[in-house]
């Protein structure tokens, strides 16, 4: 009779546990990011830049709708479309805009780690073992000096023009002792 | 007087310089020396007379391209102007053609491009490229060439396009299934496994599919549960494998992403299914408690299990 009783229970708790795994889930999407070499984004100290990231949801058959959290990095990163959630329909491309300040007191090969999660949204009531998706994308904002700006061209002609300047000392220095000799 | 020597002639080069502009000494040279003999012979001539080389002068700028994510390609327009001294009807419009090149990538090409319009030596030609999402980021080289009717070749690789990054995967089954749970019990697996497409360009190295897992509490009694703990997850399988933490198999932490462990999404077509761009992580259950009492299991109290990507 007990035996019987703790078989029941066993296949219960069989049944309950299978219903609970039991639960459909097809998850996909996707964030395309601008290309940065190395993941680095060079920035001078006070710069200011708008990034765009893309959601789409190209495998998937249903909305679904992403939350944006800037894990790590607010200082320098925010988000400037007014709200976290972005719902995306297959087929569809949805921009998330953010902007990111560099202070001015950031120091020359100073680095700021910049973490942005994109979390699929689930629903969180009834019995299931729900599955969520997310994508995490990293970069660093790398701070590059501003004489690192200076146009190359203005480089090449002063270096012209300190050559031709040296040219002519020489010539006069030349004719005075041309001079001098005489 | 070497001073006043050296103006003079100075001055007199400018004069001569001034008066051959006036008087068109150039076109006066030119009819008068025709080449022409002052006595007549017949003379054989073999006049071989080349004809000027096509130029791709101008490639039409492209912004950096947000690919389209799996599996639906994306089409890229690429527009290029020719001239060919000859006139625009010397210039072989089935040869106009546009390539993409980046190191390590396949080409991606239209060898079909049509003309949009030409006018005297000029012709503008429009290509449509196809990209998939697997197609690297950063810079691509975009070759534009075209031939002449004689076929000489004209090539422009002056410019790129810079493909985005694209992050993305899909997971699937529809459903986990384990066969039979019972309390007291070790290493129980679901019948199949998760399975990971990368939707993108991006690889993902090891370590960097992570599973946040949480208890599944029972939902009378949440003071029991199947402990996050418990489980653990590994790409291999065979001989409960998947469930030894010992070996290469990954135990879960509750609330905490955890890299799996040998993980490894690499960038690719996932369609071709034979495993390129695609992982299976093996889930396991390695101990269900002898205390567990017959209620439902989820996720209810602790919320959703999370994979990620990095």
């Amino acid at each position: 009779m007990k035996n019987n009783k703790n078989q029941n229970i066993r296949r219960f708790i069989s049944l309950a546990v299978l219903i609970v795994f039991g639960i459909s889930f097809i998850s996909a999407f996707s964030i395309s990011a601008p290309y940065m070499e190395n993941k680095e984004l060079k920035m001078s100290p006070g710069e200011i830049k708008d990034l765009e990231f893309v959601l789409q949801n190209g495998g998937a058959t249903e909305e679904i709708n992403v939350k944006v959290t800037i894990l790590d990095g607010s200082d320098i990163i925010r988000l400037i479309d007014g709200n976290d959630i972005y719902p995306v329909t297959p087929g569809e491309k949805v921009s998330v805009n953010m902007k990111i300040t560099m202070p001015e007191d950031a120091k020359t090969s100073q680095n700021y780690s910049v973490k942005i999660g994109f979390k699929e949204v689930t629903s969180e009531g009834g019995s299931n073992f729900g599955f969520g998706t997310e994508i995490e994308q990293n970069f660093n904002a790398v701070i590059i000096g501003k004489e690192n700006k200076i146009n190359s061209k203005l480089i090449l002609y002063l270096a012209i023009g300190i050559v031709l300047i040296l040219l002519i000392i020489v010539l006069i220095i030349a004719t005075k002792k041309k001079k001098s000799k005489k | 007087m070497e001073k006043k020597g050296a103006i003079i002639i100075v001055l007199i080069c400018m004069i001569l310089v001034i008066l051959a502009i006036n008087f068109n000494v150039m076109d006066i040279l030119k009819k008068t020396i025709t080449g022409q003999a002052s006595t007549t012979q017949t003379v054989s001539l073999n006049i071989s007379v080349s004809s000027g080389n096509p130029f791709v002068y101008f490639i039409t700028p492209v912004s950096a391209v947000t690919l389209t994510d799996a599996p639906n390609p994306t089409y890229l327009t690429i527009n290029f102007s020719a001239n060919d001294s000859d006139g625009a009807a010397n210039l072989n419009n089935v040869t106009a053609a546009v390539n993409l090149t980046k190191a390590t990538e396949a080409l991606r090409m239209n060898s079909s491009c049509t003309v949009k319009d030409f006018s005297g030596n000029y012709a503008n030609y429009s290509c449509n490229v196809t990209l998939w999402w697997f197609d690297g980021d950063g810079d691509w080289t975009i070759y534009a060439n075209i031939s002449d009717l004689n076929s000489n070749i004209a090539v422009n690789n002056t410019k790129t396009v810079t493909l985005n990054t694209l992050t993305g995967f899909v997971m699937s089954p529809s459903a986990l299934t384990f066969g039979s749970l019972t309390p007291g019990t070790y290493n129980q697996t679901p019948t199949n496994y998760l399975l990971l497409n990368n939707t993108g360009n991006v690889d993902i190295s090891s370590g960097n599919v992570q599973i946040n897992a949480t208890d599944l509490r029972g939902e009378t009694t949440s003071s029991q549960a199947l402990y996050a703990g418990n489980f653990s997850a590994s790409p291999y399988t065979g001989g409960n494998i998947e469930c030894n933490i010992t070996a290469s198999a990954t135990q879960m932490v509750n609330k905490t992403f955890t890299g799996v462990a040998n993980t490894i999404l690499a960038a690719g077509n996932y369609t071709i299914n034979d495993g390129t761009a695609q992982e299976r992580v093996y889930l396991c259950l390695r101990e269900i408690g002898g205390e567990l009492s017959q209620q439902y299991y989820s996720t209810q109290n602790l919320g959703s299990w999370t994979v990620k990507i990095v």
